[in-house]
């Protein structure tokens, strides 16, 4: 894992950029233009982050750090959030290198931001290693003093063999791995089908990870049996999951996400 | 099955499986067949679930799917959440579920394939976790 924010900051804790945060476990981001400390206003620290997260959004602009900084609610999360053409372009290589041989196996990669100028990025393409149903991510920074960790991306592949299913969404261990990483988000790509999961101050610090996946997994299984297909019930699990756990969910596709939880 | 332990049998029973000769250690270079000795221990407690794997990839290749996802539901069960690692993002999970869910519809030789898979990938991440049961 690696640090974020301010100097000296210890590692494994969330960017936190003291938008809405203030006193709780998380680092501040000192590299924020956008940092309420800088903005003279009535407002208060919540409402200016909120504004200016706004304001500076325009239809076509990639999200920047600010955006994924830790919202105090899921419903203070970000409506929409949009990734940079050059970073699409590694989530679709990572997908369309899911399959070698035909037989799946997940990539994926680690979502960063560099703190002078905000913009998210992504490094250690590949990870540590991966297999077809899991991704070992290689949170360690190129570059510390230059940027900072965001979360990370991963894909969900299944072959021919294990049906080709695609828009299949983020599993209860995607949830866990976030929530104990103390990461700010995760994003899966199935198909051409985006997901992601945000985290916010009212989420737990930490989570039962068996308990998390098998209480997913089981509702994908009871919607199953209820006639759902596997994509649909992943998707409905994964949003109640996030309703669960006080987390933000996205669903999109291109770079570009919108907020499904809590709509 | 005379040659299989009686510690051995009663764990295959234990984990409701049928015991099989298994490829991986059915015979030494006699051709005799070779006694599956267990033993106390997370290393022999692997070798239990590579001969559940082994045993249900060549049910799987013999189309004998039912055997072959008694043997990948009996190796997933051995091993229990012992492949896991917080550095780890696992979704195996979720291929277990549709896995079952096939299962379920009668889809067996889809659900043999994926149960098999799964077993296959959890036993590997038990090994990178424990070097030493290699």
């Amino acid at each position: 894992m690696t640090a974020i924010g301010s100097a000296g900051a210890s590692v494994n804790r969330p960017f936190d950029p003291g938008i809405a945060n203030a006193g709780r476990v998380g680092c501040v981001f000192d590299h924020n233009p956008l940092r309420p400390d800088d903005v003279k206003s009535t407002l208060t620290p919540v409402q200016q982050g909120e504004a200016l997260r706004e304001a500076a959004k325009t239809k076509d602009t990639p999200s920047t750090a600010t955006d994924f900084a830790i919202p105090k609610t899921p419903a203070n999360a970000p409506s929409q959030i949009r990734f940079s053409p050059d970073v699409q372009k590694v989530f679709d290589a990572q997908w369309n290198a899911s399959f070698p041989g035909g037989k799946s196996l997940e990539q994926g990669a680690t979502l960063t931001f560099e703190k002078k100028t905000n913009t998210v990025g992504v490094q250690n393409v590949g990870g540590l290693g991966s297999t077809s149903g899991s991704f070992s991510p290689d949170t360690t920074l190129k570059d510390p003093k230059k940027d900072a960790l965001l979360g990370v991306f991963h894909t969900h592949p299944y072959d021919k063999t294990e049906g080709g299913h695609t828009g299949v969404s983020l599993s209860g261990g995607d949830a866990a791995y976030m929530i104990n990483g103390k990461q700010n988000v995760i994003v899966a790509q199935s198909g051409t089908q985006q997901f992601m999961f945000m985290r916010t101050a009212k989420t737990p610090a930490s989570v039962d990870f068996a308990k998390v996946d098998a209480a997913n997994n089981k509702r994908i299984g009871d919607l199953m049996a209820k006639g759902d297909d596997f994509a649909t019930a992943s998707r409905t699990a994964a949003r109640e999951t996030a309703v669960k756990y006080n987390l933000a969910y996205y669903e999109g596709a291109n770079g570009v996400l919108n907020r499904i939880s809590p709509k | 099955m005379a040659f299989l332990t009686a510690f051995h049998q009663n764990k295959l029973a234990i984990l409701g499986v049928a015991p099989v000769i298994l490829s991986s250690c059915a015979a030494n270079s006699s051709g005799v067949p070779l006694p599956v000795v267990a033993a106390k221990g997370s290393t022999m407690d692997l070798k239990m679930v590579r001969q559940h794997v082994d045993a249900a990839s060549v049910a799987n290749d013999q189309r004998r799917f039912a055997d072959s996802i008694a043997q990948s539901r009996a190796a997933i069960k051995a091993m229990g959440d012992t492949y896991r690692s917080a550095n780890q993002i696992d979704d195996t999970g979720m291929k277990l579920t549709l896995a079952e869910a096939e299962a379920a519809k009668g889809n067996m030789e889809t659900a043999a394939a994926m149960l098999l898979r799964v077993a296959k990938v959890r036993a590997e991440l038990v090994q990178l976790k424990e070097p030493a049961a290699r």
